[in-house]
């Protein structure tokens, strides 16, 4: 016999399951084999779902689990629509169809979900509108769009009707004021909730699954950056004290992080900055049309401070970074252990002309205006090569010459392998 | 590797992770209701039960939370419990369908075997 508090946990066990199967074969052809692997492994293992939505919060769970699958549709009809895969009028109707049930039953779970959804809702009418004035997709994207509302109004529609038809509108509406000032307390800033549910996003994927994920599954390029990637957004917005308790019990973990991109792109040196020092700056790395660059500071007794932000030039263009770069925990008391910098850049460009500069240090010392005027008659290569002071007036470093091909720039330009434990060695790249 | 056959790859490796993680964890799901997190659950629960016994459409689909003092689930009740009346409906007519189409589930028991199949553990 199956008691009804075990059947629920398993209901939701199996609901979990079978969103992730379907997000997977949905998300297949739009992220590859690995990282949609690593994603949904993190979906499965991660804590929110292996143990707060299935063993509470039950409405909470499949509200989440079909808006999963939702994401998982949408982004694969949109891959679909950019590889121009052929499709029918059934097609279609099935498409629209699928996005308004899969609202419906989203939100008709819980009512984060009808917070979630319109954020979609507004990307899929901009693009339908953008589609349409070039005569693209066949208003897809507004249908969808259309059907998404609809699917979440009738959810919410049938909600309210429910209630009011049993308990009368002003019990109802009363109970809604109740829950919501209950649930949002005196604090009437959306930022402040936001924090909230920040912080508790923090606790909910530990540290050390997403290093077990990165040596299950991190064989290839893909699979590292996204990997690292991850890691160091989960301790970039940690506080001091979690980041300082990360590097304190999982050493060997950040270690290993740094271990496999010294394996996958080992760089090398090419000019020493002093304010740089025992800050080691690995290979770049592309992948997906993107460029990272990671900066470790393991070695050295103390931690050196690599200073908060830094400016990237592509060809002496300033290049945006996708994600912010940080080298301090979110309140600033403790130093990250690694930072991955993330450029979203032309394929065409090549890895020599990427320059990394520590912000707010574009101006030479007077001393240094000499070797600048030398640098700008074409003789700056060298003397980066004859004096690392020389590119320390900018504080900066250059890397070497490396691949811009998507995959497979890990390979060092140079055979020497950085001494990351000399003074002031630094700067590298994967050729 | 095939697009078919990576997608079988794929689809198996996500299967056996979810096995393993509900077998890992089938010590948390046999256990009963003990923090407040799984409250949550209980008063699903708590609903089912009086939906059954009710009637879900006599009910309109409205959970029963603040209602059903004589559950001994009842004993999972937190703070709120009066003012359940604003959260959408599925998740709780979900597990109410699940109970009534599993056959070997517990929801044709006696009084006196919920008394003492189930009584809170607070």
């Amino acid at each position: 016999m199956v008691e009804p508090v075990p059947l629920g946990k398993l209901l939701a066990q199996v609901l979990v399951a079978a969103a992730v199967i379907a997000a997977g074969a949905l998300l297949l052809p739009v992220f590859s084999f690995r990282p949609t692997l690593a994603a949904l492994s993190l979906v499965i293992w991660g804590k929110p779902f292996y143990v707060w939505l299935v063993d509470g919060y039950f409405g909470t769970t499949p509200a989440l689990t079909f808006q999963l699958v939702l994401t998982a549709w949408l982004l694969s009809w949109v891959a679909a629509r950019a590889r121009g895969v052929p499709r029918t009028d059934r097609d279609r109707r099935r498409g629209v169809a699928i996005a308004g049930l899969l609202s419906l039953f989203a939100a008709f779970s819980e009512w984060i979900a009808v917070l979630a959804t319109p954020i979609t809702i507004p990307a899929f009418l901009v693009a339908g509108v953008a589609a349409e004035r070039r005569g693209l997709w066949r208003s897809d994207a507004l249908a969808i769009a259309a059907s998404m509302v609809a699917g979440t109004g009738l959810a919410v529609a049938a909600t309210v009707s429910l209630f009011v038809s049993k308990v009368g509108w002003r019990v109802y509406w009363a109970g809604l004021n109740e829950r919501v000032y209950v649930r949002s307390g005196e604090a009437t800033s959306l930022i402040a909730h936001s924090g909230v549910v920040f912080r508790q996003m923090q606790t909910g994927w530990p540290f050390g699954l997403i290093v077990a994920l990165l040596a299950a599954f991190a064989v290839d390029v893909d699979a590292l950056v996204a990997l690292s990637s991850a890691a160091y957004r989960r301790l970039a917005t940690s506080d001091g004290l979690m980041v300082d308790a990360m590097k304190r019990d999982h050493a060997d973990i950040v270690q290993a992080i740094v271990e496999r991109w010294r394996q996958v792109a080992p760089g090398n040196r090419e000019t020493v900055d002093p304010r740089f020092r025992r800050a080691t700056i690995l290979g770049v790395l592309g992948s997906q049309g993107r460029w990272y660059v990671l900066v470790d500071n393991l070695d050295g007794d103390a931690l050196p401070d690599l200073h908060d932000g830094i400016n990237v030039l592509l060809s002496d263009v300033q290049t945006p970074m996708t994600v912010g770069y940080a080298v301090r925990s979110r309140d600033g008391r403790s130093l990250l252990p690694f930072s991955v910098i993330e450029l979203e850049v032309d394929p065409r460009r090549h890895a020599a002309q990427l320059r990394l500069e520590r912000a707010g240090l574009q101006h030479a010392p007077v001393a240094d205006q000499s070797r600048q005027r030398a640098r700008r008659q074409g003789r700056r290569r060298e003397l980066n090569a004859r004096s690392p002071a020389a590119s320390s007036a900018r504080g900066a470093q250059r890397c070497a010459p490396a691949s811009a091909d998507r995959a497979r720039c890990a390979r060092p330009a140079r055979r020497a392998r950085p001494d990351r434990r000399a003074p002031g060695t630094s700067c590298a790249a994967g050729g | 590797m095939t697009a078919p056959s990576r997608r079988r790859v794929l689809i198996g490796a996500l299967a056996l992770q979810s096995a393993g993680a509900d077998l890992l964890r089938w010590p948390l799901t046999r256990a009963p209701a003990r923090d407040a997190i799984e409250h949550e659950l209980a008063h699903t629960v708590v609903t089912s039960l009086n939906w059954q016994r009710e009637g879900a459409l006599a009910r309109h689909f409205v959970p029963s939370r603040s209602i059903d003092q004589s559950i001994p689930e009842w004993g999972y009740h937190d703070e709120l419990y009066r003012n359940y009346l604003a959260v959408p409906l599925f998740g709780f007519i979900l597990h109410y369908g699940v109970m009534r189409a599993v056959p070997w589930s517990s929801r044709s028991r006696s009084a006196s075997c919920w008394r003492r199949c189930s009584s809170p553990q607070r």
